[in-house]
Order: structure tokens, then C-alpha cells, then sequence
């Protein structure tokens, strides 16, 4: 082989590896404390990220970061049992979210941050754990999910004075990790329905129930792009906790993060070109951020 | 003369016999063994040490190890099952490194107990024994040991890694130390957070030494310096037991050193993951080498905050599907892959045996708060080193999980193996008047 064929073979053997190595995201991160960090939420207006961490082993506060400075801060101060699950309405005139207050039981909250009220949602007595709640972008419905005596979890819609209850799904399965679409037309959430944790969607009524993922491996936790027209998504079909993209109506469903360790927790920065995430790096849980190409797609 | 009892034993082809022994009623139980003995007991032994892992509010079994794919929904549960490096045998999708591990551990599915409380079987999986108000309240495996091989050069010879006793909102489990044989057999508490930092307890007995954390250890050196020159005999002597085990390990500083995470490659530390669940097992393995009899690792508390001021560990009657693949398992199965890869890279299998389990199981039919309650009826248990069989899966559960259909394994049975790795033969546990049931798990090795 003469010089000329190898360097043409040297090329050929090098370009798909070049050309992967330019795929791969670069990530930033955000956070160095190694953590648990989970339900991460931008706050529409301030654009600051809100998230749940465990302060000790007995306690899980949500923070805010401000990703300008870096700076940390308590979201409510003075908190002192777990909160989680945060939800903003888009004026941020209210937000939902999730409060431990027993043993194994937990409740819905919703703050009205301009008239200072709060009202609390307390699904009953004994063993009793709301799982996760999102507030429509206009800030007066909010969905949750929750059990019911037959085994299922179904998703519960009510006011924002978390009053007028009802069913919003009716399945024999586990519905949950419900997120209003940017519009508050649409619903995407988490739904056993398929025999394992797949996404689904549904207008906001609970009509026109599509199944988005249909792999064996868990998805879950299920992320609007702020136009809409995308999903960010947790999923362990390749083994491993991945983040993936897909467009609003599940097509084109793509891999973005590689990390060998658990990548979870995903949310769209309000300028919907970069994902942010916890991901379990070298045995620390901290929050990191991607850039992502623009969408090719339909919107919701 | 006082007839100290009946136990069943195990010879080397598996077969049981019995052994009968008397000794002196008057004798104190401290001096019913020679040194002699306790040699020809270490010459038995297939191991130095216990490593005790315990995951304190009784994981699903079949959301993690024993899946039932094949059962009904509200049996099976939503996750989806792997292969595993054994041939036929699948983990949930949830415990993947672990899956990818069988080789280096032997898995059974068909551990049963006796109580479905958390306490009590709690009591259960530490002495064998049920407990309650006016019986009997039997000595724990590590007390035993600890009993059995007597003090070492500097560090307690039971030493449990963990926030405190593992308690539920009402109770501790009582039968976490010595028992009847009193406070001198309880276990030595030691403290480890995420980052690796201890915490011991009893320092606070020991008068002029108060520091919280030994990593800082500049200025603990200059409080025990000055320590050292004030204890004299009476004083120690006037420490209660645990007291004087802290004292000792304080002025040793090999034993020091085994608890020093910092002298720990960051590589290591970083693959056992920054949980205190996590770093707790690289302790462990530390204590492992630095020859401690029976090292107890305690889940308690280390997961997730699961509520203000409580202690549910596994305990998941609510957010079952919620919290197993959001924290629990993956903390499991980094932590737990990691301490066995590092054992095993080390050598460290050939003198220690892994036990793993919790109190019980959880119910295989879905309760109405989609999650699982308490399951007494079958469960798991991981055995690895100390010529454990690595690579099987001892005893079948039914087809919805609810029952064993071979090989039923009691506490007993896992304690009188533990025990019996470490030199503790049926004579021994005669002599000692403790677990005169139980079934070696002869299938192990």
C-alpha cells in the first residue's frame, strides 16, 4: 500500500470516530456538592432553576440557583421538612408543589404569591403520599397524581385553591409525573399503562390518550420544550439512566447524554436551547446543562 | 452441672449431628472458653471477618432480585426485567451493575421470618429469636462474635456503621446487641456521612475528648495527647464499656487510620458513590482489612429523607415505584457493585463473608396505595466471599413471589452460617448457650 491509500485508509478508519467525538454535547456544570438534586423548574420570569436537594438524610429542601452568580439560596426559608415537585405558573403569580407533613404522607400546596395565601391539599389520613404536581401556565388548574383503593395512581385535577376534584384519568395502572404543555392545551405524564413506565399524552381535558415511548426499559418524567414542539426524557432502555429527546408527538426519539452514571430530573432553560439535569458524575450528584440542536418538528 | 443445650450442626459433608455439651452453672460464661479454644476456632474459621449489610425496611424483592414477569400486573409490578450473567436468571431492570456482576455473589430467594414488623423481625434477622416483654432477649450475631473473639488491638470487635440502632417510629430493634448478656456486647457505633466523615458516639463518654469528626485530626491529636496524660488506671477503669473501646481506638493509630477515608484513593471513594450508604461500605471494606470481627452496615436512614424526623429506609409503603428507581436502587446497586468489585480486586473475599439482606420482603400484590407492604413470608439475602459459591441462586419462590417452594432459609439458618465462618461451630455456640436451631446453609460453599 503506497503512502497516498494509507493516509486515505488512516482517514476513512479515524472519520466516524472524529465525527462521533464532535457529536457528543458538551456539558457545563452547575453544581460541585455531589448531592441528590431532583425536580428541577425554571421559574418562567427570573429565569432561575428551582430544584429539591438533600440537605441531610432526613431532609430535602428546594433551592434556588442563580445561574448567573452561581449563588444558592433557600427557596423557602426556614423550611423544615421535604419539599418537592415544584411547578411555576408562567406570570409566577402561583406555584405548586409537594410537602411532607407525617410520616409517609405528603400533600399538594399551592402558593398565591401576590395575596400571600397558601392552600394545602391533604390527600387523607394515615399513609398518604401525593407524588408529583404541576400547575397549569395560567395559574389557576393544577393536576396531580395520586392513588386510589384499587392499587392504581391516577392524575387529579383541581383549582388552584385545590378545591372541585376530580378524576382526570381512569386506568387500572400507575399514572404519574403529570406536566402541563407550555399552552396548558396538553399533558404529558408517566403511565404504566403499556405494562412498564412509558409517556404518554392527552389534552388537558384527558382526552386523545397517545402512548409517545413504547420501549420495554422505564421512561419517565417527561419535560415540555417551552415552544412546545419537543419532549425531554428520562429513559433506561439502554441500561443505563439517559436523557432523550423526542418531538411532541413521540417521533424521532433520540439519546443526548452518555454519562455512565444516572442522568434524571431534565427541564428546558426558558430559551429552549439548553437542557438542564442532575447526573451522577464520579459519585456526585450535580446539576449540568447541554445545548441541543433546534427542533425539526410539529408542535403540541 | 447446668446442661447448656441441643444444637444442631453441620459436618463437612453436610450432614447434620448434634452436639451436646455441659459446663459449670457457676462458671461466668467469659471464662468458659480457653484460649486454646478460641485458637482452634480461628484454625476452623473461613473467614476474620462479617460483613453484615443490612437494608433496614425490608426491600421488594420483586422489584429488585426475584421478578415475576410472568405474574399478573398488580403481582409483577411495572419494571421491566434484564438478563443477568447467570443463564435464565433476571434482575429487574432497576439493578443492572448488579446484574451484571452474579459471578461475584450468590443470590437466595427463599428467605422467610418470622414477624411482619419491623422491630420484631428486625430482631429476627440479628439474633434468630423473636422478641418481646418478658422472654428471653438473645445476644446478636455481632455480639456473639463479639463475645467469641474478645477485644482486639484497638478497634471493637462489633462495629456498626450506621446513624444509630435501627428503629421504626415506634421502637428500636432490641435485639441489636447484647441482649441479656448486657450493654458490654453492644455494638460500637460509628458514624459516616456522605463525604466520608465519622462520627463516634461514644467519645462523649470519654471525659476531655469532644470532637465530632476525626478528620480533623490535627487537633484531635493534641486533645488525646493531653488525654493520654491525665487517664490513669482507675480512671479507665471507671469508663463504662464503650467508653473504654473509644478510648482505645483513640489511642491506637493504626486503628485510627482504618477509619480515615481521606487515606482512601479519590478514584475509590468516588466509585462507591457520595452517599452515606456508599461510603460506609468503602468502611466497611477498611474494617475488613484492618481484621474486625463483625462489621454491621446499616441502610437506615442513608437513602432519602422519606420524612421529618423518621427512619423508613426501604420502608415503602407509599412511592414504592416512585422512590426504587428514583434513589434507592441505584444507590444500591453503585455502592453495593463497588464494595464487591473492591473486595475482590484486593483479595478481600478470601477473609471476609458478605451477608446482605433485610428484615423481610415486601408484599407481592400491589397494596391500594400503589406500593408494597410487608411480606415476612419470602425474601433475599446476597452471600458472597469466605468460599461462599458465587455465581447461584439458591431456593425458588412461587410464581407471585408470596412463598418458597424449595429450600425455605430461617434466621437461624443465617446466623448459625455466619457464625460458623468465623470459627463458631455448634460446639462453640453450645458452649456460648446460644442458637441451638438453625441449618447451616450448606448449598453457600
Amino acid at each position: 500500500m503506497n503512502s497516498s491509500k494509507r493516509l486515505l485508509a488512516l482517514l476513512l478508519l479515524c472519520w466516524p470516530v472524529a465525527h462521533v467525538v464532535s457529536q457528543q454535547p458538551r456539558l457545563k456544570r452547575h453544581t460541585t456538592d455531589g448531592k441528590l438534586k431532583q425536580d428541577l423548574n425554571f421559574t418562567p420570569n427570573t429565569r432561575e432553576l428551582v430544584f429539591s436537594t438533600l440537605k441531610t438524610n432526613q431532609l430535602i429542601k428546594l433551592e434556588r440557583l442563580d445561574l448567573q452568580t452561581g449563588k444558592r439560596t433557600d427557596f423557602h426559608v426556614g423550611a423544615n421538612t421535604n419539599e418537592i415537585s415544584i411547578s411555576f405558573a408562567k406570570d409566577m403569580k402561583f406555584y405548586a408543589y409537594v410537602r411532607n407533613d407525617g410520616n409517609l404522607h405528603t400533600s399538594v400546596e399551592v402558593q398565591d404569591v401576590e395575596a400571600g395565601e397558601k392552600y394545602t391539599l391533604n390527600p387523607g389520613g394515615g399513609f398518604a403520599c401525593v407524588r408529583a404536581v404541576t400547575i397549569h401556565p395560567n395559574g389557576r388548574e393544577v393536576i396531580y397524581s395520586f392513588p386510589v383503593d384499587n392499587g392504581s395512581q391516577q392524575l387529579w385535577h383541581t383549582d388552584n385553591r385545590l378545591k372541585n376534584k376530580k378524576a382526570l384519568t381512569k386506568s387500572d395502572y400507575i399514572d404519574t409525573h403529570p406536566r402541563y404543555s407550555p399552552s396548558g392545551a396538553a399533558i404529558v405524564f408517566t403511565s404504566t399503562r403499556s405494562g412498564n413506565f412509558d409517556i404518554y399524552r392527552m389534552q388537558a381535558d384527558g382526552s386523545n390518550l397517545i402512548q409517545l415511548t413504547e420501549h420495554a426499559g422505564l421512561d419517565t418524567r417527561a419535560a415540555w420544550s417551552p415552544d412546545g414542539m419537543r419532549i425531554a426524557y428520562t429513559s433506561l432502555r439502554e441500561g443505563n439512566y439517559d436523557i432523550y429527546v423526542m418531538d411532541a408527538f413521540g417521533a424521532d426519539q433520540t439519546r443526548v447524554t452518555t454519562n455512565p452514571g444516572k442522568d434524571d430530573f431534565v427541564t428546558w432553560h426558558p430559551n429552549g436551547k439548553e437542557l438542564f439535569f442532575s447526573s451522577e458524575v464520579k459519585g456526585k450528584i450535580d446539576i449540568y446543562s447541554l445545548e441541543i440542536p433546534a427542533p425539526r418538528t410539529r408542535s403540541e | 452441672m447446668l446442661r447448656i443445650g441441643e444444637f444442631k450442626s453441620r459436618s463437612c459433608d453436610g450432614v447434620s449431628r448434634r452436639a451436646f455439651v455441659q459446663a459449670g452453672a457457676a462458671l461466668p460464661l467469659t471464662a468458659m472458653l480457653s484460649s486454646g479454644q478460641v485458637a482452634r476456632a480461628a484454625a476452623r474459621a473461613r473467614a476474620k471477618t462479617v460483613v453484615f449489610v443490612w437494608l433496614w425496611g425490608a426491600p421488594s424483592h420483586l422489584d429488585t432480585f426475584d421478578p415475576k414477569p410472568e405474574a399478573p400486573y398488580n403481582y409483577k409490578g411495572p419494571f421491566s426485567t434484564i438478563p443477568t450473567t447467570l443463564p435464565g436468571i433476571r434482575f429487574t431492570e432497576l439493578v443492572p451493575k448488579l446484574a451484571a456482576r452474579t459471578d461475584k455473589f450468590a443470590l437466595i430467594r427463599s428467605n422467610i421470618t418470622h414477624d411482619g414488623g419491623h422491630p420484631g423481625a428486625g430482631t429476627y434477622g440479628y439474633t434468630g429469636h423473636r422478641e418481646g416483654r418478658g422472654i428471653a432477649l438473645h445476644p446478636s450475631w455481632g455480639s456473639i462474635i463479639s463475645r467469641h473473639h474478645g477485644a482486639g488491638a484497638g478497634l471493637p470487635p462489633y462495629v456498626m456503621l450506621a446513624p444509630g440502632i435501627p428503629k421504626d417510629v415506634v421502637k428500636i430493634v432490641d435485639g441489636y446487641g447484647g441482649g441479656d448478656w448486657g450493654k458490654a456486647y453492644d455494638p460500637f457505633l460509628i458514624q459516616c456521612n456522605d463525604l466520608g466523615s465519622i462520627n463516634i458516639p461514644a467519645l462523649k463518654l470519654v471525659d476531655g475528648v469532644t470532637p465530632d469528626r476525626l478528620a480533623h485530626r490535627r487537633n484531635l491529636q493534641v486533645q488525646l495527647d493531653q488525654l493520654k496524660k491525665t487517664v490513669t488506671a482507675d480512671t479507665f477503669g471507671a469508663w463504662d464499656n464503650k467508653a473504654q473501646q473509644a478510648f482505645t481506638l483513640l489511642t491506637n493509630n493504626k486503628a485510627l487510620e482504618s477509619l480515615d477515608l481521606t487515606r482512601e484513593e479519590t478514584v475509590v471513594r468516588e466509585q462507591y458513590g457520595q452517599t452515606s450508604f456508599g461510603q460506609s461500605l468503602l468502611l466497611a471494606r477498611r474494617l475488613v482489612e484492618a481484621e474486625v470481627p463483625f462489621v454491621n452496615v446499616s441502610w437506615s436512614e442513608y437513602v432519602e429523607a422519606f420524612g421529618p424526623n423518621t427512619d423508613f429506609g426501604w420502608d415503602t409503603h407509599v412511592k414504592n415505584f416512585d422512590l426504587l428507581p428514583n434513589r434507592h436502587c441505584p444507590v444500591f446497586d453503585t455502592a453495593f457493585s463497588a464494595f464487591l468489585d473492591d473486595m475482590d480486586a484486593r483479595g478481600l473475599m478470601d477473609q471476609a463473608l458478605v451477608v446482605c439482606m433485610g428484615e423481610f420482603g415486601r408484599t407481592p400484590r400491589i397494596n391500594n396505595r400503589a406500593s408494597r407492604d410487608h411480606w415476612p413470608q419470602n425474601y433475599f439475602s446476597m452471600w458472597a466471599g469466605a468460599g461462599v459459591r458465587t455465581g447461584q441462586v439458591i431456593g425458588t419462590s412461587d410464581r407471585k413471589g408470596e412463598r418458597p417452594v424449595t429450600r425455605p432459609i430461617e434466621p437461624t439458618g443465617v446466623g448459625v452460617t455466619m457464625l460458623d465462618a468465623l470459627g463458631i461451630d455448634s460446639v462453640a455456640r453450645a458452649e456460648l448457650n446460644v442458637l441451638a436451631d438453625g441449618e447451616f446453609i450448606h448449598e453457600l460453599f
